[in-house]
């Protein structure tokens, strides 16, 4: 075993005191499931952050296989007041990987925990563990011939359901709004305690995956984007596969047709027309994922020119702004519906295409296939459109309203071409918000561009708050920064809620903004 | 390891602030944890020119006796696709595995390795240009420190194929001259050294 002196270390804890936790740990978990070596760790280490590697790199990783060796583990983490920081998959690659908030926190990866540990398919309800990627679960409906559908979110062969519902992710079907359709949780606490939400409390009970609500406060939401515990299990519910999905795709030319079209399709969306959340992708969130090579239309430094945009919208034959939604119901009532669709996409002055091999190639297929919760990368493409794969997302709410649309695409365009990069962004609309969510797109490997890059963010982040918008979410990187815009006296009760239940700080301090 | 160590290690001609054209080609081997011998598997995306080349190049530093190591070529498709980035990682343990291709499917391709628990060992980005000069930023974890540095785009010169023989260990690159660069490239690619 090495004993070369170790580099990073938690705060505030020795050497001696690190070691001692780590072979207390490895007797819990097994040695080959605690990794400490460099180049065992690098894979933990932060891809989409602008900032150097060693501000967040990790001290250790420990891969346990069950809630029994979690509860065990906390005991060590309490007695050392070691940080740990959990993941699940570690894939919500631009909201900042698998990467701890603060350096030399040990990573607890639950990758190993990856069993789906039961699908209803009367009740349309599944119980996972947090290793479990969507692909699997895919792949366990199709291999049992069962007609359920997820919702799942562009990254999602690689990524999974717990996690992304923990961080309050979003995908594109009618159970888009991942939180909400989640229906019970199974928590690991700061000292060792397992609690099960909702009726998973009661002994003997059948309903845990069913009524999320049980008795008294509902405690679900604090374990999204907090640290107040681990999550090992989590319910989810199951779309049934409809009779008849009609995806379809509304192309606009100009950037100004964003207002109409939002003001449009929000009482579609409203009164579930649309039932899903309706995403309105701007040509450059589009152009990567049908292979346009940026060099061709910009070869040089800074943003991209607004001409440039044009001719590649020209070329492609992409809209300014590619509306993507579905309809999923029966033959009949789809029929229905569908006129409402036609009729809305004349009088907004829009393109329908519906066939994803005619006009929108790769990108289009891919939305349709996420619209109907089917695995794949299609989106992944965006990290080759400025070279380097760096990638930020930054994503502030807003009502569903047009006029909030073109004011926050002409604040971020103004902020990011001060940097000199591109607008990458896309409105999803929910079903009275949008989320407006910018892919921040920089070179990683070029120490000028990071610096940039997360000057940008900051900007953006400042300005947006300034203007009233909130992100929903946020890269690693801006936790504090984030939850700074939210205010005193949220952040307050926060504190006070971490201390609570986690007297010691051991879980992930500093993740959203939350320690003592 | 420090950077200054890590190059001091690989033949002495890499020093803070020197140039990498300083690199002998002679160098000293790095030792290898496990010995002079490590299996390796070079991956190349076949619709990526630059990848592709780039890949037989480091193919060709690496392979044994004057014969280059086979490379699996294989397009954006198959390395976004699960089970084919499946198969390529489906090899015994400790075999190390070069990629290059562009950012995107190396994000992928290193995302579903560090889900098998592989180790990065290293990894570059490469601006490759058609006229003027053609960047390179290669990082061993080693040593932990990112390395830069440019060079003519019509007359690449050895140092990535060093780079990734001093990390995997072995003697650096001796008196073979490099293969030519992809005509006609301009692309933004990404590199890795694995070990699974």
């Amino acid at each position: 075993m090495t004993t070369t002196p170790r580099n990073v270390l938690p705060k505030g804890v020795s050497a001696s005191d690190f070691e001692q936790a780590l072979t207390q740990i490895r007797a819990i978990v097994g040695a080959e499931y605690v990794v400490a070596e460099d180049t065992a760790l690098a894979p933990y280490n932060k891809i989409m952050m602008a900032v150097p590697d060693e501000q967040h790199a990790p001290s250790a990783a420990v891969m346990p296989d069950s809630v029994e060796q979690i509860q065990a583990i906390m005991k060590v983490l309490n007695q050392h007041r070691i940080p740990v920081y959990p993941i699940s998959t570690g894939k919500n690659l631009g909201y900042g990987s698998a990467a701890p908030v603060e350096r030399g926190q040990l990573v607890m990866d639950l990758r190993r925990m990856n069993r789906i540990l039961d699908v209803d398919a009367e009740l349309c309800t599944a119980l996972v563990e947090p290793g479990v990627t969507y692909q699997q679960l895919y792949d366990y409906l199709q291999e049992k011939k069962l007609p359920l559908w997820f919702s799942c979110p562009a990254p999602s062969v690689i990524a999974g359901p717990l996690g992304n519902m923990v961080d309050r992710g979003v995908g594109y079907t009618p159970y888009g709004e991942h939180f909400l359709f989640s229906s019970g949780m199974e928590v690991v606490l700061a000292d060792g305690e397992v609690l099960r939400t909702g009726m998973g409390s009661m002994p003997g009970s059948n309903t845990w995956q069913v009524f999320k609500w049980g008795y008294g406060p509902t405690l679900d939401g604090i374990f999204t984007q907090s640290n107040y515990g681990i999550v090992t299990k989590m319910g989810m519910w199951l779309m049934p596969a409809p009779p008849d999905y009609r995806p379809f795709l509304i192309q606009y030319p100009e950037d100004t047709d964003i207002t109409k079209i939002v003001d449009a399709l929000r009482p579609l969306r409203i009164a579930m027309v649309i039932p899903n959340a309706v995403v309105i992708a701007h040509t450059l969130w589009e152009a990567p994922c049908t292979k346009v090579n940026r060099a061709d239309y910009h070869p040089g430094p800074g943003a991209i020119s607004d001409e440039a945009v044009q001719k590649i919208r020209k070329d492609h034959n992409l809209g300014a702004w590619n509306v993507y939604a579905a309809l999923y119901g029966t033959p009949e009532t789809n029929a229905a519906n569908w006129k409402i669709i036609e009729q809305v996409a004349a009088a907004t002055g829009g393109t329908l295409i519906t066939d994803s091999t005619e006009q929108g190639g790769r990108a289009t297929q891919y939305r349709f296939d996420l619209m109907k919760g089917k695995p794949n990368l299609g989106e992944f493409d965006l990290y080759n459109w400025r070279g380097g794969g760096g990638s930020m997302w930054f994503a502030p709410v807003s009502q569903a309203k047009g006029s909030e649309t073109l004011k926050q695409m002409r604040m971020a365009k103004d902020i990011l071409a001060k940097y000199g990069f591109d607008y990458v962004g896309e409105f999803i609309v929910g079903w009275r918000d949008m989320h407006h969510v910018i892919d921040l797109l920089y070179d990683r490997s070029d120490a000028e561009q990071m610096k940039k890059a997360h000057a940008c963010f900051d900007e953006l982040l400042q300005s947006f708050a300034r203007e009233g918008y909130g992100v929903y979410r946020a890269n690693t990187a801006f936790a504090e920064k984030v939850a700074a815009t939210y205010g005193p006296v949220k952040r307050d009760v926060e504190r006070r809620l971490k201390r609570a239940l986690d007297p010691n700080n051991i879980i992930a301090p500093g993740r959203c903004g939350i320690s003592i | 390891m420090d950077r200054r160590e890590f190059f001091r290690r690989t033949g002495g001609g890499l020093l803070l602030g020197a140039p990498l054209a300083g690199l002998p080609a002679t160098a000293a081997a790095l030792a290898s944890p496990d010995g002079a011998t490590t299996p390796v598997v070079v991956v190349g995306q076949a619709d990526r020119n630059g990848a592709l080349s780039l890949a037989h190049r480091l193919a060709a530093a690496l392979g044994n006796g004057g014969r280059p190591l086979p490379v699996q070529a294989r397009d954006a498709a198959a390395l976004r696709r699960p089970d084919q980035v499946d198969a390529l990682l489906s090899l015994p343990r400790g075999t190390r595995v070069l990629g290059v291709m562009d950012d995107a499917s190396a994000v992928v391709f290193l995302a579903m390795a560090a889900s098998r628990g592989a180790h990065l060992l290293a990894h570059g980005h490469h601006r490759l240009a058609t006229q003027g000069a053609t960047r390179h930023a290669c990082s061993a974890t080693a040593c932990g420190e990112a390395l830069a540095w440019h060079e003519p785009a019509l007359r690449p010169t050895a140092h990535v194929e060093h780079f990734y023989r001093a990390t995997l260990g072995e003697a650096a690159l001796g008196a073979r001259a490099p293969l030519p660069a992809a005509a006609g490239t301009d692309e933004a690619l990404a590199s890795f050294l694995i070990r699974l």
